[in-house]
């Protein structure tokens, strides 16, 4: 718990350290030099809790209008939101099913095959790759598969979070094949077999129980993967969610830190969810 | 079968591609067919226009076409490539070696303090190219920094932002040895912890350690591609208003691709390109680390009891303990060894290639060797050998060689070639040599011509006083120089000489080249081979400049000698230090009344009213630098030579004062005012020199049109426009030392230099003329 606690607070300091970072690098135009103006670090936490106390969130600028953050802060969060459990949920479910219930079927090899292959290619190259192939398919057959306005629904939403899923599902099923590789040569697999056991039932009782904590353990590790990717996604795909505060802000420390936070927040909802689900899941399927 | 497929082709590949791309960051901008700030300007060549953006395959010299702004997509990508990969490799090494270090070290402690643990978490939650985006964001754009210092900070700030998760995994495989049985043996035996760390866990350790490391190059080439899509690129973003543009300063591949990003919908190769070659990268360092990571899966894995549908690839290798073989052969040594040869020779090849595509090439050789003696006071025998090598394709039917001109008198006695003695017809001081029929297949021919000349009274120095091989180039033989108040020596090769003589008593023989032997000088890649033999009636004095070459000053009339010999040395002294340390060992000042004031390879000659002039002498010292190491064909080009000499002039004048720049000014100017007056209209610098009418085109006009261009667009390539025109033309003369320039060639290097288009140059040069 006290770990927690102080990772909590590490990472807030972090955020609010992020923010003010444009602000508090600077360049002297005299003699090239760069220099780090620390003093001024307090003051703008300062004002940033200050905000907070007043209760709203603070404005940002739209061009050169100036917006206040709550008004329009919702949506976006639940955009942001969306696109990461969804794409969370899918790689956890692709990778365990593919991982281990089914890798020992044809099919897997396939999927492992592609997983390889998109593995090797960088998660921002693969993005543009969909980008450019989702806009000759439009090109070519006039058939719109995404839409990069903001307000399409749907069109604009579904995207995203499969390319959002795409990294953390890879690193999932790395991780969980390999598990199921070095598991499936331990000892009680062993007996297992020898007492006649089928292998699915080998694969949900004695594998995937102890996989499930290498999964929980690196839960963090996907969350942080997903979100990595969300700023690409939602920066090239012009999805309006939660990094539009981020780099549109021009080292405005405001929104910056208000869109980062709420990054936090978004991945502590997602990461309770999916515990939970996997909790469920135990409860139901496996014997204790 | 199973032998075929069960092999690792995941390492091989890598490694070979790995090394492919290596190669490419080493020699790449020496491959580049274009300079990456020159961009392609509209054409029509047959009837086509060609315009920016070239499409890919579209033309042959621009093979993956060009952005929008004509500039070459594979230039700019050979020349980008080595940043990415470099600075990829370096913040990769850099976090690897923090990392392993305090990771293992930690990794030793009993129990590792939440803190740490905590902050781990904290950190990997926060994605890398975000920390680096916010610490690069106020310095990376249009940034005063300098690009250097700018990759810097960032492999600076990268390592570091990347070093916790490094410590971390490092951290936790040590804990897990740490605990392992062997280790708990040592720490019984009396090991020490830092004896453990090294000769316990870190052999564990070494393979995923390396995999680890290629992993990382791979991790960091990805955060910089996400940093460019936020146009943060690499060694700095220029940004472009009115429409506002990002391009990148390094070319750097994640900034190619950044900067092409607007081409998502149209153009789309632009993006394309540099992404295809950034993929190719990152899968040649994946698959490197994918075979690594089957090596030693396969070396240590166990066996699993049920079907995982998961196989090891690849057999595993086992060290056989105590076993000593001196010649251990195996395939894969081979396999190495061969890739290794062939990335020494590639690059040996393109540094002779590249290197042989700079300046004019002629396609014939001429080396020559020449035995002089003196039979009387200024009458000499002469048996000279020319080696000439046809590099074309094409058969000759005969051999061209232009007459020596300086002398009083000529008799040749015959022409042998090939130990044939062959007939020759005279033509305007040019000798054809006809060819018999059964050597016009041949490359090589060994000409001999025998024969006795007459120096000129009271001239004792000889500049053209033999027959000179013309140079051949595309199909023909060049021209002989027509008779112009302006330039009387003919086109000729940067040829070696071999040259032994043979004087009467009282003469001494003096050249810039090197005695080798008694009586005996050579010397290699110049257009001209030119001596003096020096009665005693000429007062020899020698001094030496700061960068050690040796001057020899020659004087008739020894009047105020001290002063100039000063002034000269002082000349030396600026350009050698400003430009380059002088193409000769040994240079002669011949100061006199009656000669008149030139300079030849290797030599000075001041008229001794002209030697008091300092910006006249500056000229002439400078001319041994680009008219003389640099050589030009005189019927179109020479205004390089002399134009530069004016320049180099210039800019010691500059260098010597307010005054004496004004003066330099003054005096261009009133050479541009004759010119004015002289010339009805204007007339461009590399008019065929028949045509040339007034001298002033060929020197002050080149020299004070590129003093206004320096001038203009100094601020490109450093501070004041002093600074800038010393390190043009040093820069010229660097790259162009020893061989041969014409305007094309000029162009190109100065576009390229400033940045401007040939449009810049169209009121004194005719740019369109092609070499032909």
């Amino acid at each position: 718990m006290v770990r927690y606690i102080q990772q909590m607070i590490i990472v807030i300091f972090l955020i609010l350290f992020l923010a003010t970072l444009p602000s508090i690098v600077l360049v002297d135009p005299a003699n090239g030099t760069v220099s780090l103006n620390f003093a001024q670090f307090p003051s703008m936490v300062g004002n940033f809790f200050k905000e907070l106390s007043t209760g709203s969130l603070g404005t940002y600028y739209v061009g050169m209008e100036q917006r206040s953050i709550a008004s329009e802060i919702g949506d976006n969060f639940f955009t942001s939101f969306y696109i990461v459990f969804v794409g969370v949920l899918l790689s956890i479910l692709l990778s365990l099913l593919f991982g281990i219930f089914l890798s020992r079927f044809y099919l897997t090899k396939i999927f492992r095959v592609m997983m390889n292959i998109i593995s090797t290619i960088p998660d921002f190259i693969f993005i543009i790759f969909a980008l450019l192939f989702a806009v000759n398919i439009y090109k070519w057959t006039g058939f719109r598969v995404v839409s990069f306005l903001p307000n399409e629904g749907a069109l604009n939403i579904w995207f995203p979070m499969v390319l959002v899923a795409i990294a953390p599902s890879i690193y999932l099923f790395k991780l969980i094949s390999e598990r199921y590789f070095l598991i499936a040569g331990e000892d009680y697999i062993r007996t297992a077999v020898a007492k006649g056991l089928k292998v699915d039932r080998i694969n949900f009782q004695h594998v995937y129980k102890n996989i499930e904590p290498f999964l929980t353990a690196d839960l963090v590790k996907v969350l942080s993967l997903a979100i990595g990717n969300l700023f690409i996604v939602e920066y090239l795909l012009n999805v309006s969610g939660l990094t539009k505060f981020v780099f549109q802000s021009f080292g405005d420390p405001q929104p910056i830190a208000i869109g980062l936070f709420c990054m936090l927040i978004i991945s502590l909802l997602v990461f309770l969810a999916i515990r939970l689900l996997l909790y469920l899941f135990k409860r139901g399927f496996i014997y204790e | 079968m199973n032998k075929v497929y069960n092999r690792n082709y995941a390492l091989y590949l890598g490694i070979v591609s790995v090394t492919i791309v290596l190669f490419f960051t080493v020699f790449g901008p020496k491959i580049a067919p274009h300079s990456i700030f020159m961009a392609l300007e509209v054409k029509y060549i047959d009837g086509d226009v060609i315009s920016p953006p070239l499409k890919p395959f579209e033309s042959m010299a621009y093979p993956l076409g060009t952005d929008r702004w004509g500039y070459d997509l594979l230039s700019m990508i050979l020349y980008g490539l080595r940043y990415t990969v470099w600075i990829a490799i370096a913040v990769a090494t850099i976090k690897m070696i923090i990392g392993t270090v305090l990771g293992m070290f930690i990794g030793t402690w009993k129990k590792t303090p939440s803190f740490i643990i905590a902050f781990e978490g904290a950190w990997s939650y926060v994605p890398a190219f975000l920390i680096l985006y916010f610490c690069l964001l106020p310095i990376n754009f249009g940034s005063i920094l300098e690009t250097p210092i700018l990759i810097a900070y960032f492999i600076v700030i990268a390592s570091l932002v990347g070093t916790p998760s490094i410590v971390s995994s490092v951290r936790q495989k040590t804990a897990e040895i740490y605990k392992r049985d062997f280790v708990l043996a040592s720490m019984t035996l009396g090991a020490k912890r830092w004896r453990l760390l090294w000769r316990n866990v870190f052999p564990q350790l070494k393979e995923s350690l390396l995999v680890m490391f290629t992993m990382e190059i791979v991790y960091v080439i990805t955060i910089m591609g996400q940093l460019a899509l936020l146009n943060i690129f690499i060694g700095g973003t220029i940004v472009r208003n009115d429409p506002v543009i990002y391009l990148s300063v390094t070319k750097e591949l994640s900034g190619l691709v950044g900067q092409a990003r607007e081409n998502l919908m149209g153009n789309q190769y632009i993006l394309m390109v540099p992404l295809i070659i950034l993929l190719i990268t990152t899968i040649s360092f994946s698959l490197l680390t994918a075979g690594l990571k089957n090596k030693f899966q396969a070396d240590y894995a166990r066996m699993p009891w049920i079907k995982t549908g998961i196989k090891p690839k690849g057999r595993p290798t086992r060290k056989r303990l105590g076993e000593k073989r001196i010649l251990n052969f195996s395939l894969h040594k081979v396999g190495f060894a061969i890739l290794f040869l062939l990335f020494v020779l590639g690059g040996l090849f393109v540094n002779q290639y590249s290197d042989s595509k700079i300046g004019v090439t002629n396609e014939n050789k001429g080396d020559y060797s020449l035995e002089l003696s003196m039979v009387s006071e200024n009458e000499f025998t002469v048996k000279e050998e020319v080696s000439v090598k046809n590099e074309s394709e094409d058969k000759w039917k005969e051999l061209i060689f232009f007459a020596p001109r300086n002398l009083a008198q000529l008799e040749l006695n015959e022409i042998i070639v090939n130990q044939e003695n062959l007939p020759y017809e005279i033509k305007d001081d040019v000798y054809y040599i006809t060819l018999p029929e059964k050597w016009q297949g041949e490359s090589r021919f060994d000409v001999q011509f025998n024969y006795s000349m007459t120096g000129i009274e009271d001239a004792d120095i000889f500049q053209d006083w033999y027959f000179a091989l013309a140079p051949y180039k595309n199909g023909r033989w060049a021209e002989a120089t027509k008779d112009n108040p302006y330039i009387h020596h003919h086109h000729a090769l940067l040829s070696s000489f071999k040259v032994s003589y043979d004087l009467q008593t009282g003469y001494t023989f003096i050249s810039s080249a090197i005695e080798n032997d008694k009586e005996k000088v050579s010397i290699d890649d110049v257009k001209n081979f030119s001596f003096s033999i020096v009665s005693d009636n000429w007062e020899k004095n020698e001094r030496i400049t700061q960068k050690d070459t040796q001057v020899s000053f020659l004087q008739q009339s020894p009047s105020r000698k001290e002063l100039t010999e000063e002034e000269i040395i002082a000349v030396f002294d600026y350009f050698e230090e400003a430009i380059a340390p002088l193409p000769f060992k040994q240079v002669d000042i011949f100061i006199s009344d009656s000669l008149e004031t030139e300079s030849v390879p290797g030599m000075v000659i001041l008229n001794a009213e002209g030697a008091q002039n300092p910006y006249i002498l500056a000229k002439e010292v400078a001319a041994l630098y680009f008219a003389s190491a640099i050589s030009q064909d005189p019927q179109k080009d020479s205004w390089i030579g002399s134009g530069l000499s004016h320049l180099a002039a210039y800019q010691y004048s500059v260098d010597q004062g307010e005054e004496s720049k004004q003066q330099a000014l003054a005096y261009l100017q009133e050479e541009l005012g004759a010119l004015e007056e002289h010339v009805n209209g204007s007339q461009v610098s590399n008019t065929n020199i028949n045509e040339v009418e007034h001298e002033a085109i060929l020197n002050a006009q080149p020299a004070w049109k590129i003093i206004e261009l320096i001038e203009e667009h100094y601020a490109y390539r450093g501070i004041s426009p002093e600074e800038v025109g010393e390190k043009y033309l040093s820069s010229f003369y660097e790259q162009f030392a020893r061989r041969e320039v014409d305007t094309e060639i000029f162009l190109q290097f100065t576009r390229d230099y400033f940045s401007v288009p040939s449009g810049a140059f169209n009121q004194w040069l005719n740019t369109e003329a092609s070499r032909k």
